[in-house]
């Protein structure tokens, strides 16, 4: 196993995990990580600076989207195979890092999506975010016929040819599902394999039931334009 | 010419005015200020014309010509809304790029002084 591979882990506001979430990381020594704090107003930054852990910080909040890209841009300014996206707040499991690793060099694929609902886990969300997930497993049935059963999953491992086009175009907000959609209806091969997911270790989930609405139209409306037009 | 000509005429040129003015202190750049200047020019031509267009607008059945100069304007501010936002659109992008790039050399910056531990 000789692929180059880089971990990205967007960070806003997440003081609470961000040290244990890069102990874990840091026993893969196999893997390199990058963090990409992306403006945070905590002690964020001043964690990342006083464990010398190797990060970027963004002198203003971009966004999850605009921080995720910046790992993809430092990805393939350093040559990465691979890039594999993963929450700062603790709720992806590194354990899962090799499993992905190995999954995606064994299938090929352009993207390998790690999913809670493929088997059998101990991941339960609210009811929202279930009929959410539901809702957007249909959508990319039906716009980009692929079946992905945790659309909006942000650990996902993706190839050298993604993190290209991801360098260059990646939606500013909740850009997990509209890439999916855009990238498997260009032809590229999405898949996914099962993880396990944890609670996360601090901080709040950034999703209220008003941006869960925002969430489904502007990923309906976005997908289905970008995707016919 | 009656009174109602006058301020409508007085109007455009002070608008007219106020963007000549603008533009040569380099207030407005040069793609903005073209457009405004062309727009000023429309509004004092159409003060000027103001009777032969309230005629015109007998002949071709319109019986109230403001609300036809209403309905154009509408159209004028809503066409300006959309470019404004596409040029808003545009600067966000590369504003995004810039941000990124100057925490990426912020990054190479801080690794050179420290020996460059990481990759």
């Amino acid at each position: 196993m000789d692929s180059k591979i880089l971990i990205i882990v967007p960070a806003y506001n997440e003081e609470q995990a961000i040290v244990n979430t890069v102990r874990a990381l840091e026993k893969f020594v196999e893997y390199d990580y990058i963090i990409v704090n992306d403006g945070s107003t905590d002690m964020t930054k001043n964690l990342l600076e006083t464990h010398q852990f190797n990060h970027i910080t963004l002198p203003v909040n971009l966004g999850i989207g605009g921080a995720v890209q910046t790992g993809y841009r430092y990805a393939v300014r350093h040559g990465y195979d691979y890039a594999i996206q993963l929450d700062a707040d603790g709720q992806h499991n590194p354990e899962d890092l090799r499993h992905l690793v190995s999954e995606m060099e064994k299938r090929q694929v352009d993207m390998l999506i790690g999913s809670r609902f493929l088997e059998k886990s101990n991941y339960r969300g609210s009811f929202l975010r279930r009929t959410g997930i539901l809702y957007f497993n249909y959508l990319l049935r039906l716009i980009a016929r692929v079946n992905i059963t945790d659309p909006t999953s942000g650990y996902r491992i993706v190839n050298r040819r993604v993190c290209e086009w991801f360098a260059v175009d990646y939606p500013v907000d909740y850009p997990e599902v509209e890439v999916i959609a855009k990238i498997a209806r260009k032809g590229y091969k999405v898949e996914e394999t099962k993880v396990e997911m944890n609670a996360r270790q601090g901080g709040v989930s950034s999703i209220t039931p008003v941006k869960s609405l925002y969430y489904m139209a502007k990923v309906t409306f976005f997908s289905l334009i970008r995707s016919y037009i | 010419m009656d009174i109602i000509q006058l301020i409508v005429l007085g109007s455009a040129l002070f608008f007219f005015a106020v963007v000549v003015a603008m533009t040569s202190k380099n207030k407005i750049t040069d793609q903005y200020a073209f457009m405004w200047l062309t727009l000023s020019v429309i509004g004092v031509i159409l003060a000027v014309a103001l009777p032969f267009l309230n005629r015109l607008a007998l002949s071709i059945g319109i019986a109230y010509l403001p609300s036809l100069i209403f309905l154009l304007a509408f159209l004028v501010v809503l066409f300006l809304l959309i470019y404004h936002t596409s040029l808003l659109s545009k600067q966000e992008s590369r504003l995004k790029v810039l941000i990124q790039e100057v925490g990426y050399l912020e990054k190479e910056l801080r690794d050179a002084r420290n020996g460059d531990k990481h990759p």
